[in-house]
This record gives structure tokens, sequence and C-alpha cells, in this order.
């Protein structure tokens, strides 16, 4: 596993309080939200402003392609690439 | 104003033991440092506060028995949930951004939308503040929602805790967590009948949720006690009935 997947799993877990969860139950491409880990609308907005703080991107509330970006912990990796 | 109350419940947690001798009060649950809500789903309950965890776990414990009756509630709190408000605070005056999960859960009626929501209660529902009398308004709120010919139960919730460190000296000494819930109608087979009336008296403690916790906790006919500062009420415990 990468070191960036591992970072983005400990910043979901502990922005996110999922305090049951461990880095290993979350896999890289499974979906974030509403299946899969079962993250909600909150969950969206605290885990966009946890990945602005740490890795200090910007991020478009309403763009389609944000939504694309938050799918998985693959997508928010590849994203971050990008845009470091 | 004649009302009894029924299905009295509290939680209470102090900092120090020696703040709860000599009263009526028992720390409840005191192994762990949160009352337990196995009955809000996991994903729910990562969000709740201490304090929120408080205010429902007396809540659900009173409204328990009236589960097919969704009762309307009088929410009361001197402070909310200050504890959540003073970190968001903080975060600001850093520059920081606020937490957007904080700043939902942070509003004084927070509490009682996430218990409407998790028991998919949709009664009214309101949330009053005031000051020391918080408890005592709540009650008179509650007396006066009974007026409504369809409403015969109010469920009142009260939760409050210590102020964070930042703010001490705007608290009291001995100040505690605690919440409690009760079930008031104007007429019930069981529970504390009470009469409330205008008191020419004061009361000036500051902690006179406690008291009328203590009061309620002891429930012995014919005791009565006073409340209030600014406008002062007797409250007199008339007969205890099966509880």
């Amino acid at each position: 596993m990468s070191d960036l997947k591992t970072k983005i799993k400990k910043l979901i877990i502990e922005s996110l309080d999922l305090e049951d969860i461990t880095i290993d139950d979350i896999e890289d491409s499974e979906p974030l939200f509403i299946d899969g880990l079962g993250l909600d609308s909150i969950d969206a907005l605290e885990l966009g402003l946890a990945i602005k703080k740490e890795f200090d991107i910007k991020i478009d509330a309403n763009s389609e392609e944000t939504k694309q970006h938050f799918a998985s912990v693959d997508a928010l990796a590849a994203f971050i690439e990008q845009n470091a | 104003m004649k009302m009894v109350l029924s299905h009295f419940n509290y939680w209470c947690k102090a900092k120090d033991d020696a703040q709860l001798t000599n009263t009526a009060i028992e720390m409840l649950d005191s192994s762990s440092k949160s009352p337990q809500l196995e009955w809000v789903p996991a994903m729910q309950r990562r969000r709740l506060s201490h304090y929120a965890k408080m205010a429902l776990f007396v809540a659900a414990k009173s409204a328990n028995t009236y589960e097919e009756e969704m009762l309307p509630v009088v929410y009361a709190s001197q402070h909310g949930d200050f504890h959540r408000t003073s970190s968001i605070l903080k975060d600001l005056a850093e520059g920081e951004v606020i937490s957007p999960t904080s700043f939902g859960l942070s509003v004084h009626n927070a509490v009682i939308g996430l218990y409407s929501i998790l028991t998919k209660n949709q009664q009214p529902m309101n949330s009053i503040a005031a000051g020391e009398n918080t408890l005592l308004m709540a009650l008179i709120e509650a007396y006066v929602q009974l007026d409504n010919p369809t409403v015969d139960k109010v469920l009142v919730v009260y939760c409050d805790q210590p102020l964070p460190t930042d703010y001490a000296q705007f608290d009291e000494k001995d100040s505690v967590d605690l919440a409690c819930a009760f079930v008031v109608s104007k007429q019930a087979e069981n529970g504390i009948s009470l009469t409330l009336s205008p008191s020419e008296e004061k009361n000036n403690s500051a902690l006179q949720a406690k008291q009328l916790v203590e009061f309620l906790a002891t429930k012995h006919a014919g005791d009565s006690v006073v409340l209030g500062c600014q406008s002062a009420w007797q409250i007199t415990i008339d007969e205890v009935r099966h509880c």
C-alpha cells in the first residue's frame, strides 16, 4: 500500500471519528460514500476540509469532478498527486 | 399550578465524588465516561459528544414507556453543548477553518433535533435556555403546552455540564454533569403530584437544576422547595404514587 493511501485512510478515520474502523478495513477501490464505507454529506464536507488542511489543496465544492475525486481512496490519491 | 411528573430519570457525574455527598443524587454509570447508547447506530453515535450522549440517554429512558406514542418535547439547557461551541470559537480565533460537523451540532436545539431524527418523533419540540432558572422554566413551559387540549403529556429533557476550563471563571464551583428527563401531565395515575405557586421568598443558588433533581429524587410527599431568583416558585410534592 502506498504511503499516500495510508495517509488518506488515517485522515478519514481521524477526521470522521470512525472509532471502530482501522486502516485495514478500508479498501483502496471501495466507495467511500453511501455504499462501502457508508459516509454521508457532512462527512464529505469534513473530509474536504481535512484534505485541504493536510495537503493544501483547494477543492471546488460545486464541481461534478469533485464527486469523482471523493469516490474512493484510489480516486483521492490520484487527485492529490495531480494537485500537490 | 398542578401537574404530575412521571418517568423521572437522571444521569449525573461529578469531577469529585465529594460534590455529591449528602445529596439524593447518585452518580450513575460511574464505570464509563459517557452513558452507553446502544440504541443509536454506530455511524450516528460517533459524532455525539459527551453532552449529547447524556441528554439522549435520559430522554430515551423516560420516553421508552411511550414507544407507541410520540411525545412533544421541551428541551432545556443553560449552556448547550458549550464544549463544542468553545472549540469552534478557538478555531476561529486561531484563523482555522471550522469543522462542519461541530458547527451543525453546536446550535442549542441540535440535541433535540438528533433525538427527533433518531427516534422518528415528529412532535413539536422546542429548546429553551433561561440562565439559572432553565429547568424551572422548562417545567413551566411544559405546563403551558398542556393547556392545549390535544396535548396530554410532554417530555422534558434537561442537560448541562461544567464549562470548559477557559470559561471556568463564569461557572459555579460545584457544577456537575447533570442530565434529567421526565414526563409532565395534568393528570396521571402514577407519578409525583406537584403544586407550583409563585413565591415571595427567592432562591439565589446558581445550581437550581441540581436542587430540583435532588428534590425529585428524594420524592417525599409534603416536601417543598423554592426555586428561582427573578421569578421564584415554590414547588410542593402533594403525593407520590407508584414511582
